[in-house]
């Protein structure tokens, strides 16, 4: 049997049609999330990350029971999740029950959409470029390394005056950079005053052994200690290629995602072939 | 010498490199196939560019690529900006 790792989707995915995905698999849990969150949470997840994370989790978590109950996979060898998407995971893994994942995730997307709207946020792509020159740039620009999504994309966060200043000097040099759609700076120090109340939400909330394990994106490597690597990664930056490639160490042969878009697979790709080619290394 | 520009090359360029950066089988794509429908998302766009101008020494900007909604569009662009 395939020893196949689970990932979810964080932000960063299309969100149109999201509320059709969820009514589709568990009009329960629909009626959950416009409950606790907003009747239009899911037609509103463009709007904000208030509404986008609670919606996303929805999304993924669905999908992950649709493509077990229809035979899709077996018992994984491991689960992850970029950014938010580590909530589904740690659900899909029995370590927090889904009625406590949905309100983690409607309260991260809460706090993060109040800092954001307090600070002047924004992430930025950099492309063709590798993790040491991208994090040379950061420091001189004074932002904040935010995600190192696959060779070749690594994202910046943080004030967008001086990300525009980045985006600037890469146009200068031919380089290339794009402003992400975002409206704060996930991953970065911005993010701070999020930290101690998002802190207080996971004191709440009951956290078992994973039945499998699930891989932390800060870490990349299983949690250790799941409420306070849930709320570092509001600051710290999302080690997607070195999580990735732990969990092919760990001896994943295939990558599932879980999640309104192909996202992840394609960043899982080319991880993974720039890995067995020799130019990652652990 | 002038180069001739040969919009069924450019099309096999661009079609491999999408296929490339969505993982696909560049045979199944269409020009009238839409980003949308393979999850050719803007990052990706840009990153065509790139790939554009090793390969062909086009320069594609973001904001060229921003408004590209089919393949057919990655082509036509590709070919009007080497005339």
């Amino acid at each position: 049997m395939t020893r196949t790792a689970v990932i979810f989707s964080g932000q960063g995915v299309q969100t149109e049609g999201l509320r059709a995905i969820v009514e589709a698999h568990d009009r329960k849990l629909l009626r959950q999330a416009e409950s606790l969150v907003d009747p239009g949470v899911f037609a509103r997840a463009a709007e904000s990350t208030r509404f986008a994370q609670p919606a996303i989790f929805c999304v993924d978590l669905v999908l992950w029971r649709h493509t077990r109950a229809s035979g899709g996979c077996g018992d994984p060898l491991a689960y992850s999740g970029h950014s938010l998407g580590e909530l589904p995971a740690l659900v899909a893994a029995g370590s927090l029950d889904q009625d406590a994942g949905l309100w983690l995730a409607a309260e991260r997307g809460r706090l993060t959409a109040e800092v954001a709207k307090e600070t002047d946020g924004a992430m930025l792509a950099l492309l063709g470029f590798d993790i040491e020159e991208a994090a040379q740039l950061a420091v001189r620009h004074e932002v904040h390394l935010a995600s190192d999504n696959c060779p070749g994309q690594v994202v910046l966060s943080g004030a967008r005056k001086d990300l525009e200043s980045v985006l600037r000097t890469c146009e200068a040099r031919e380089r290339r950079a794009l402003m992400l759609d975002v409206e704060g700076a996930f991953h970065s120090p911005l993010m701070g005053p999020a930290v101690a109340p998002f802190e207080a939400v996971l004191a709440q909330v009951r956290f078992e052994a994973p039945r499998q394990p699930v891989f932390s994106g800060i870490a990349a490597e299983p949690f250790s200690d799941i409420p306070a690597q849930l709320a570092a990664a509001l600051t710290q930056p999302v080690r997607w290629c070195d999580t990735v490639t732990a969990l092919e160490r760990f001896g994943t042969e295939d990558f599932l995602e879980c999640g309104p878009e192909r996202v992840l697979t394609k960043l899982v790709n080319r991880i993974l072939q720039t890995h067995r080619e020799g130019g990652l290394q652990p | 010498m002038t180069s001739t520009i040969n919009p069924t090359d450019i099309e096999a360029k661009v079609l491999q490199a999408l296929g490339e950066l969505g993982g696909l089988d560049s045979g199944g794509l269409q020009p009238t196939t839409t980003f949308e429908e393979i999850d050719i998302d803007s990052l990706d766009l840009v990153e065509l560019g790139q790939i554009m101008e090793e390969q062909l020494d086009v320069m594609l900007e973001t904001a060229d690529v921003a408004e590209l909604k089919t393949i057919g569009d990655a082509v036509d662009l590709v070919c009007q900006r080497l005339k």
